[in-house]
């Protein structure tokens, strides 16, 4: 069973993230494979392990940094690296520019699934797996919480989430599967999986080698943080009772809430 | 360097005149309300006497019933000198808290008044990058001060003593506990790294402590202040040499550092108002190693073949963590830890001082895998992340909670040892505890800090079997007295483990605390209950 995982490098999701034009400042912040791609490596580790044959290849785009991700990637168990390392086209992709490169490096592999996080940790926008479906010409099947492939590799039965309850479905195979929460807890890596990931092959590549050039359809106009909290107040008063007066005053006149 | 201590006068000869005279003249009945309005009026200062706020402060997460008749919480040494001497003029029990997290009862009050010290937050905490020392506060967060070493440091210099629960712990409590954290030595504990302590009597004087500066001789201090002389001897009890938080230091040999004397005393010879600690540099990374082997007598084998290849010195490590027998099925995150049916798990942390991460990797690769109990070298995991570590953490705490669960269901609670014994009893201790342990039937999982030969077993009992399941915990403690053990590594005694303190040193040792607690606190007002049984000082306690 040959399987493609495609990750992205996002801030770790404990960074305070300060605005920056129209992206982020990138100073400070540690970097991390996004939550859900990591269950998408680890299903497909396991899938090559429970099939005891097969590939199991990493596509990311990103900048030079990336590298890091996709090295921890090959430290838990995956085989080889496609690394689109293009930083002129990685500023500016959108979701479809980004599936697109994607798209033409998965073209290039032999695969029975692809397997992606439901979204980015970072943009959210959650519309990768599904492009990257119809740019690939297979299904795609997204919030993925439990996979059974076939013995014959031909099709899948796969368990979805889907809104108050789960959806069962069987899907042929090669297809895209998206990573929901709950299909699989990621594993550490192993130290000696650590030091063989330095040795792993990682085949690097620009937008024009793999022949991409369609161009972002969207472009960020702006990003603004969540009005800030306010303060909170300590209720004065000379005991509990004045104490209890002035919070129930508080409570009606400025909170309105009795 | 000197045996003779000048004891320091916070409060005025005439305002501790006053306050002695006041009391004297006070009624039994009007004494709390009386002293409550003399304490505000003359040094600002509250005591309260309504039970809803005294109520909020009794308990701590020993969960030991407690009582008191006020509550106070000073903000400053000053007002804390002025309380205690009121309360030592008027002979009225004071029972030291800060952050409650003690599992021993040993801040929980029986009766008198409670001295919350969650307000003493001055000094502000001061970091000395150059001297690598910080002044700090009292009623200050563990944790929050190891942030504020790391952020006034600029990240260089940390505060490394790191207990499970440095978040709720406090500096003051730390100090009085002796509390220590993952690292295996004397490098992990408190002890380690005190500098200088602003210490409370119990009758009000302050003595101000460097370290090496008073040093008892012939087994005494002698205290003077005014024309008064007062000979404190030191306790002499022999101490094993091995982690110890099981009672107050002693000296046999009779010369002691008046530090160590206080720190891990529980507040019974006198209350820490203020401290210098010294720091440690920060490393710029840790190496974070868990695996997972079949079973104990594995991790022994590796625990021996560890001390060997680390010449018998395991301080360069921050972490030597054991999850024995059933802690996999008590942990959140297990299948990620453990491999197949591997039962036990071993935590490895290693600061990184001038190693890279990839040398420090490989090296530890080489000893894993030449070690003579069979690790399999895809169950060693690496935790390369802040996420990792977290879940780690996590995974970690989840036991506690989880067998909490457990227990209330049985409608039970945790019954926990925390005995260590010297490295050559470890395997007869861990043996005897495992099959006295079986042979009751009894629910259990272990846990705990290998470098030290330090295992918790947390006993968790049936209803039916509660009576049976302190009887055995009791056989525990003996056994590891018997193997020259002790019966705390990290907890203490406070009300709840006294007992076990005479089981551990013998009565001798009880005589000899009494001694010392008498020679400052005629009356065992200060924290009592605390280490001492109360009948053995009944008679001269009582008002
Ligand atoms: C979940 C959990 C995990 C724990 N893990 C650890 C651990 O890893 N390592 C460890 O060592 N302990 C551990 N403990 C025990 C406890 O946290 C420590 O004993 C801690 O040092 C207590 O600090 P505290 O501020 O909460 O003190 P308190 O509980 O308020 O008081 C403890 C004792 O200190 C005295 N005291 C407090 N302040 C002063 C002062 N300024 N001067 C004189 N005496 C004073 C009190 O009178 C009392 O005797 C754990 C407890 C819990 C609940």
């Amino acid at each position: 069973m040959n399987t493609v995982v495609c990750l992205k490098q996002v801030p770790d999701t404990e960074t305070l993230i300060k605005i920056a034009g129209t992206g982020i400042a990138t100073d400070g912040i540690k970097w991390v494979i996004s939550p859900y791609d990591e269950f998408a490596v680890e299903e497909a580790l396991k899938m090559k392990e429970k099939m005891k044959a097969g590939n199991v290849t990493i596509v990311s785009l990103g900048p030079d940094r990336a590298i890091e991700s996709i090295r921890t990637a090959l430290a838990m168990g995956a085989d080889t690296a496609v690394h689109v390392n293009d930083a002129a086209y990685y500023e500016k992709a959108d979701p479809f520019a980004t599936a697109a490169a994607l798209a033409a490096a998965v073209k290039g592999l032999e695969y029975d699934a692809v397997f992606l996080g439901k979204q980015a940790m970072d943009d959210d926008s959650g519309q990768v797996p599904a492009m990257l479906g119809e740019l690939l010409g297979i299904p795609v099947v997204t919030q993925v919480i439990k996979i059974e492939v076939a013995d014959d590799k031909s099709k899948a039965s796969v368990t979805r989430e889907v809104e108050g309850g789960h959806a069962l479905l069987d899907v042929s195979l090669p297809a895209v599967f998206s990573a929901q929460k709950g299909l699989n807890e990621p594993r550490y890596a192993s130290l000696p999986g650590i030091m063989k990931a330095k040795k792993k092959p990682v085949d690097v590549k620009k937008a024009a080698d793999l022949g991409v050039s369609d161009g972002p359809k969207t472009v960020v106009k702006e990003l603004s943080l969540p009005p800030a909290r306010q303060a909170g107040r300590i209720i004065q008063g000379d005991d509990a009772k004045a104490k209890a007066a002035a919070l129930a005053k508080a409570l009606h006149d400025e909170v309105k809430i009795i | 360097m000197t045996e003779r201590i000048e004891l320091e006068k916070i409060l005025s000869s005439d305002e501790c005149s006053f306050i002695d005279d006041y009391v004297t003249s006070l009624g039994e009945a009007e004494l709390l309300t009386s002293l409550s309005g003399m304490l505000q009026d003359r040094f600002s200062l509250r005591l309260d006497l309504d039970p809803d706020i005294i109520g909020g402060l009794i308990l701590d997460s020993s969960n030991l019933p407690g009582s008191a008749s006020a509550a106070c919480r000073p903000r400053s040494e000053r007002e804390c000198a002025a309380i205690v001497r009121a309360c030592f003029s008027a002979k009225i029990p004071v029972t030291v808290s800060a952050g409650r997290s003690n599992l021993t009862g040993s801040a929980t009050p029986e009766g008198g008044v409670l001295l919350s010290l969650e307000q003493m937050k001055t000094p502000e905490v001061r970091v000395d990058v150059e001297k690598m020392t910080v002044r700090s506060p009292v009623g200050i967060i563990l944790e929050d001060l190891r942030k504020e070493v790391l952020e006034q440091s600029s990240n260089t210099l940390v505060f490394p003593v790191d207990p499970t629960s440095r978040t709720d712990a406090m500096v003051g409590g730390s100090l009085a506990c002796n509390a220590s954290g993952f690292t295996p030595g004397d490098p992990g504990a408190m002890r380690n790294w005190v500098e200088q302590l602003d210490v409370l009597m119990p009758d009000g004087h302050m003595i101000r402590a460097r370290r090496g500066h008073y040093l008892s001789r012939d087994g005494v201090f002698i205290l003077s202040h005014d024309a008064a002389e007062i000979v404190l001897p030191i306790p002499r009890y022999a101490r094993p040499e091995i982690k110890n938080a099981s009672g107050p230091f002693s000296s046999p040999d009779g010369v002691m550092d008046f530090v160590d004397l206080i720190i891990g005393s529980e507040g019974l010879f006198g209350i820490v108002t203020a401290c210098e600690l010294r720091l440690a540099r920060r490393p710029h990374e840790y190496l974070d190693l868990f695996f997972s082997l079949k079973d104990e007598s594995l991790t022994l084998a590796f625990h021996e073949y560890l001390h060997e290849k680390l010449s018998g010195n395991f301080s360069g490590l921050s972490a030597f963590e054991y999850f024995g027998v059933n802690c996999r099925k008590y942990m959140d995150h297990e299948s990620k830890l453990f491999s197949g049916d591997d039962q036990v798990g071993i935590y490895l942390q290693v600061p990184l001082y001038d190693l890279t991460i990839d040398d420090a990797a490989q090296q530890w690769y080489e000893i894993l895998t030449e070690a003579p109990c069979i690790i399999d070298e895809n169950a060693i995991k690496m935790m390369t992340t802040d996420k990792d570590r977290a879940i780690f953490l996590e995974a970690r705490h989840s036991m506690p909670s989880r067998s909490l669960e457990v227990v209330q269901r049985r409608g039970t609670y945790t019954i926990m040892t925390d005995t260590v014994v010297p490295r050559d009893q470890f395997g007869t201790f861990l043996n005897y505890t495992h099959e006295l342990l079986k042979d009751e039937g009894l629910d259990y999982l272990t846990f705990g800090h290998l470098g030290d030969c330090h295992l918790h077993f947390m006993i968790l009992p049936e209803a039916s079997q509660l009576t049976r399941a302190t009887e055995v915990y009791e056989l525990i403690i003996e056994k590891s007295a018997e193997l020259g053990g002790v019966y705390s590594g990290e907890h203490g005694t406070g009300k709840r483990k006294r007992g076990d303190f005479q089981k551990c040193y013998g009565a001798s040792a009880l005589e000899q605390l009494c001694a010392t607690k008498r020679a400052i606190d005629p009356h065992f007002l200060l924290n009592r209950g605390n280490v001492i049984p109360c009948q053995a000082h009944a008679a001269e306690a009582e008002p």
